[in-house]
């Protein structure tokens, strides 16, 4: 081999291992909290660690890197798909590190940052569904760390060993069903599996705990709503890796035409997208707007997913451009949720500042909505829209326009000005804009209706925004919330009223019951056993022992 | 007389002998020192743990290139005390010996100042003897006398402290164990006069006598495995286990994650592969009840946990649920499901020497022994907390801890069998893991401490002393790189398909 030639092939080499070095930095950085001496340098450093990725996905070229000896044998990949979502949190980590660079000097909060930032990162770069459930799995339970462990992060934690068990089981199928577990091959799978519906169920919900889908979405908004800037950002880093990155894989544009699954898809996800939107308009509290948001953008996505899924057409039909645009979404989203922060409202202001803010929030609702119009694109390829599907477009579109004019007001004076928040804010839109002035083609069809449907519902929230705050708020965690709170005055009137009733006819039939047994015993029985159903552990138990039961019973049956 | 390989003895046959000796020598001459021999007694602990696992070591590279270790002593007319080393045998071999040495380094802090060491050492020594006797056993018989002495040298370590508490557990201890022993020894003797044999072979030595013996083969099977499902721990006969956890940390720790339970669950993977072979047993029809008993034993250990706060007890129970996993993966009869539990006995003893050497320290160190007195304790104990925190995650089965390729390979094999409940039953255990383990990682990390610990030992401004740190932290790391790195060679899970392979399901 020649040396120019083996420089070359030294060169291709070295860039094999990018995606590993890009995940491993912040993994090094915080082996180095293990001595006492270097705890001040990595807090420092630790700020920093996510500028090797950003670097990497910037101007690394694609390349896959095989890790036969990790796991059950799995791969890092640095492709299309994964790059502009790689950038995208690289940012959001980065910003992150600056804005929470005081709490990095604990050595907690540093360990579970530098994990959570690990753990996002290489779930943009697995190449398989094993090591990509690795990568959730770490981010997942440190971001639970890093948010104190707190109201909405407690559900969070439930919800991912649900969702993990539940990917767990969706991994069994597609091996049982196909060759491996690898992202490439996996649609393929999905399409010809003979359980496919299932399959499409569990990964749709076990992703979709992390992005927010309907059913499972009540840790977001009071997560976001209770996480200080630099953790929503985590947060939303996590939801764009962990939730709508593996969508994206698995229902690649093009990669699967399946009209019977796309159409429920489609309503699933525009009513998780309507949900929250209304929801959040409904929010008495500023940063609760934030949670929502989160939550409309990925039923957004999921609903243009499920419209490639139906044969729709687009303009730019690769997984390149979409993911594109995830990406741009996700930063412009987490601009405007920087800006509306409390902290935001209440710092003292300077007119340059102010004035920052409200270009940054422009920029960024502008840069918002492209990402979202490119989201709906595929809708207004339909040349013969059934009435109900219009209404909800128009519907969830007018409710979108209605909730960013709302919060592009609280942007305007006479509100305060974000010194700390503004100038990460605008970085990260200016980053956007070369982002989209870079990749992002717009060759596309305008969607007439919804663009009309969102200008409308911006214009109505310009002129009805106050009246609007005159609707009955709803708690946080939305109509789950209420629901429980309707069962709870439920419940203490059954408490109060019939169960004292109850009581009584109780008492009289134990007395019936003691005065026919010989001893005592049967009563201090009864009255342990009622005992013991009261706690929520032995409930459980006999949930466990019922279904173990009827299992068992359906077996041999 | 002792009968090698060919007439000259080669060294492949002393070295399981050495194997034996490195702990029994030890271990006698222990019993011999003073109490205040503190470094003879520490220098013959560590020489013979490390002298083990160089052993063990060399083994497992020469039986990975098909090398033979066998030695036979000629006990009874026809029946021979026989140490035979086989892939199977090395699986249990090296985590004994790797343990024992970990074990004995955490042994030798936790009871530091403490009186009655050398007798504890002793029995200590003695006890991992007969586990490396059990892991070896080229026969039925042979098994049977190690497992029995096996009982014998742990009955002292769990009445170690003397306590009234100590004594009522080791009287439970001794009366379970003893009368499956008398059980284990009615079928191997039953078996021998069926059979006229009672060597291990890869796939049985039963299959001729299906049928003409088939009620009794089925009875001799129900004996065998009530007399190793004892020291297994299952439903019902695990009950001398939650006892037992009144013995010292580290006792705790070699009997449920080193020598008893496994040296059950071994007991079983012999009983099924090579008494009776795995074919034979399926079609004997015991593979389904036995399959059943270890679902029943799975989900009841795991509810009782939910309900204990002494934190040890609700470790006694995840064991019991967790080392049932092992007989499920034998019950399915499959390769991938064997694999499976193959794997989870070298994993799970890992995890789980990992959460009661933490235990152990946070009993040392804090005088905590309850769940509801772990508030915060994580600030005070980080890098105890951390090395738990890893164990726990291994038990729910998360990746990359080991526990996730225990899970994987039995759900795996369980559809490859054509079942489906296992999964459920396996997805249903690790929420109920989830649902006993996870508050209490969440009571250490998140709330606020107590202003003053039960019973706070000062260690110089250190979280504990080094030899109770060091430990837990070295298994915690070796649970995550085995689960990590579960593909490279030289791991369980390719040992454990090296076993599948070569002994199990090659034609």
């Amino acid at each position: 081999m020649s040396e120019p030639t083996r420089q070359v092939w030294d060169a291709v080499a070295l860039f094999a291992w990018l995606p590993l070095i890009a995940l491993a930095i912040p993994l090094l950085v915080a082996s180095l909290l293990a001595i006492p001496r270097l705890r001040t340098v990595v807090a420092s450093v630790a700020a920093w660690a996510a500028a090797p990725a950003l670097l990497i996905a910037v101007s690394a070229p694609d390349t896959r890197l095989a890790l036969p000896a990790v796991l059950l044998g799995s791969h890092l990949e640095l492709d299309a798909t994964g790059r502009p979502l790689l950038f995208a949190v690289a940012v959001l980590w980065l910003t992150a590190g600056v804005l929470g660079r005081a709490g990095l000097h604990r050595t907690g909060t540093a360990l579970l940052s530098l994990l959570a930032m690990s753990g996002t990162f290489a779930m943009a770069l697995a190449g398989d569904l094993s090591l990509f459930l690795l990568a959730s799995t770490v981010s997942g339970y440190s971001l639970f760390g890093l948010l104190g462990g707190r109201g909405g992060a407690q559900v969070l934690v439930k919800l991912l060993v649900l969702s993990d068990l539940l990917l767990f089981e969706s991994l069994l199928l597609l091996v049982s069903a196909g060759d491996g577990l690898e992202f490439a091959s996996l649609p393929q799978t999905i399409s010809s599996a003979t359980d496919n519906g299932l399959l499409l169920i569990l990964l749709l919900l076990g992703f979709g705990a992390k992005a927010g889908l309907l059913g499972v979405h009540y840790w977001l908004a009071p997560t976001i709503s209770s996480a200080r800037p630099e953790q929503r950002l985590a947060v939303i880093a996590f939801v764009l890796t962990a939730g709508l990155l593996p969508w994206l894989r698995l229902l690649a544009p093009g990669a699967i035409d399946w009209p019977e699954a796309a159409l429920p898809l489609q309503w699933l996800a525009l009513a998780m997208a309507g949900f929250a939107l209304a929801i959040g308009l409904l929010q008495r509290r500023l940063d609760a707007l934030a949670g929502y948001s989160v939550m409309a953008m990925s039923g957004l996505w999921l609903a243009h997913l499920g419209a490639l899924m139906s044969g729709r057409a687009v303009a730019d039909p690769t997984s390149t451009a979409l993911s594109t645009a995830i990406a741009q979404s996700g930063l412009a989203l987490s601009a405007l949720l920087l800006i509306v922060t409390p902290m935001a409202l209440t710092a003292p202001s300077r007119c340059r500042w102010r004035w920052l803010r409200a270009a940054t929030a422009a920029v960024g609702a502008l840069l918002l909505v492209d990402a979202l119009l490119t989201a709906l694109a595929p809708f207004a390829a339909d040349s013969h829209p059934s009435p109900p599907a219009v209404l909800l477009l128009a519907l969830v579109c007018a409710a979108a326009g209605l909730l960013l004019v709302r919060t592009l007001r609280l942007t305007l004076p006479p509100a305060q000005s974000p010194e700390v928040a503004a100038v990460p804010a605008a970085v990260l839109l200016v980053l956007v804009a070369v982002l989209m002035a870079a990749g992002h083609s717009r060759g596309m069809d305008v969607p007439w209706l919804e663009g009309t449907a969102f200008l409308l519902g911006g214009v109505v929230g310009a002129l009805f925004e106050p009246l609007a705050r005159r609707l009955p708020p709803l708690p946080l965690g939305g109509l789950g919330k209420a629901i429980v709170a309707l069962l709870g005055v439920t419940a203490q009137r059954i408490r109060h009223g019939v169960i004292p009733r109850l009581g009584h006819w109780r008492t009289q039939m134990q007395s019936h019951v003691s005065s026919a047994a010989s001893t005592g015993a049967v009563q201090r029985g009864l009255a342990a056993a009622e005992a013991a159903l009261r706690i929520w552990r032995t409930a459980i138990v006999l949930v466990v022992m019922t279904a173990a039961i009827a299992a068992l019973v359906l077996l041999l049956a | 007389m002792i009968s090698g390989v060919e007439s000259a003895l080669p060294p492949n046959a002393w070295l399981p002998l050495l194997v034996l000796t490195s702990s029994l020598v030890p271990g006698l001459m222990i019993f011999f020192l003073d109490e205040r021999r503190y470094w003879t007694r520490t220098l013959l602990n560590l020489t013979g743990a490390t002298i083990k696992l160089a052993l063990v070591g060399v083994m497992l590279w020469g039986v990975y290139h098909q090398q033979q270790y066998a030695v036979s002593v000629a006990l009874l007319p026809g029946l021979d005390l026989a140490l035979r080393v086989r892939p199977l045998s090395l699986l249990f071999l090296a985590l004994s010996a790797g343990l024992w040495l970990v074990t004995t380094l955490y042994a030798i802090g936790y009871l530091e100042d403490s009186p009655n060491r050398s007798r504890f050492f002793g029995f200590f020594s003695l006890c991992v003897t007969a586990t490396v006797g059990v892991a070896m056993a080229g026969n039925l018989l042979t098994f049977l006398l190690f497992f029995e002495l096996l009982t014998l040298t742990t009955y002292p370590l769990v009445v170690h402290r003397g306590t009234e508490a100590a004594r009522r557990a080791g009287q439970i201890y001794l009366a379970h164990t003893v009368i499956a022993g008398a059980l284990l020894l009615a079928g191997t003797v039953w078996l021998y006069t069926l059979t006229g044999t009672l060597d291990f072979t890869a796939r049985g030595f039963v299959a001729d006598l299906v049928p003409t013996y088939r009620w009794s083969l089925i009875a001799i099977f129900v004996l065998l495995i009530i007399g190793v499902g004892v020291k297994a721990a299952l439903v019902p006969l695990h009950s001398w286990l939650p006892q037992a956890m009144v013995a010292p940390a580290p006792v705790s720790a070699l009997l449920h994650a080193v020598a008893v339970v496994k040296a059950g669950a071994f007991g079983i993977i012999l009983v099924v592969y090579d008494v009776f072979g795995v074919e034979v047993a399926a079609e004997l029809g015991v593979t389904g009840p036995l399959a059943t008993v270890a679902a029943i034993t799975i989900l009841y250990g795991s509810v009782r946990a939910l309900f204990q706060d002494n934190l040890k007890r609700r470790l006694a129970f995840s064991t019991v649920s967790q080392v049932s996993y092992i007989v499920l993966g034998v019950a399915i009869v499959g390769p991938l499901a064997t694999v499976g539990g193959l794997v989870h006995l070298v994993h799970q003893g890992v995890m789980k020497i990992t959460l009661f050497f933490c235990a152990g320290n946070l009993a040392e160190t804090l005088g905590v022994h309850k769940v509801s007195e772990m508030n915060g304790v994580g600030r005070r104990m980080p890098w105890t907390m951390l090395a738990f925190t890893i164990g726990v995650f291994g038990m729910i089965g998360l990746p990359p801890v080991a526990g996730f390729v225990s899970k994987w390979y039995l759900s795996l094999g369980a559809m490859e069998a054509g079942l489906h409940w296992p999964i459920y039953l396996l997805a249903g255990s690790s929420l109920l893991n989830a649902a006993y383990f996870l508050p209490i990682l969440h009571a250490a990390w998140f709330r606020e401490p107590p202003e003053a610990w039960p019973e706070e030992r000062d260690f110089g401004g250190k979280e504990t002393a080094w030899l109770l740190l060091l430990p837990p932290l070295v298994t915690a790391a070796l649970a995550l790189m085995i689960g990590l790195f579960a593909a490279l060679p030289f791991t369980p899970l390719e040992w454990a398909l090296l076993i599948a392979d070569r002994e199990f399901y090659q034609p």
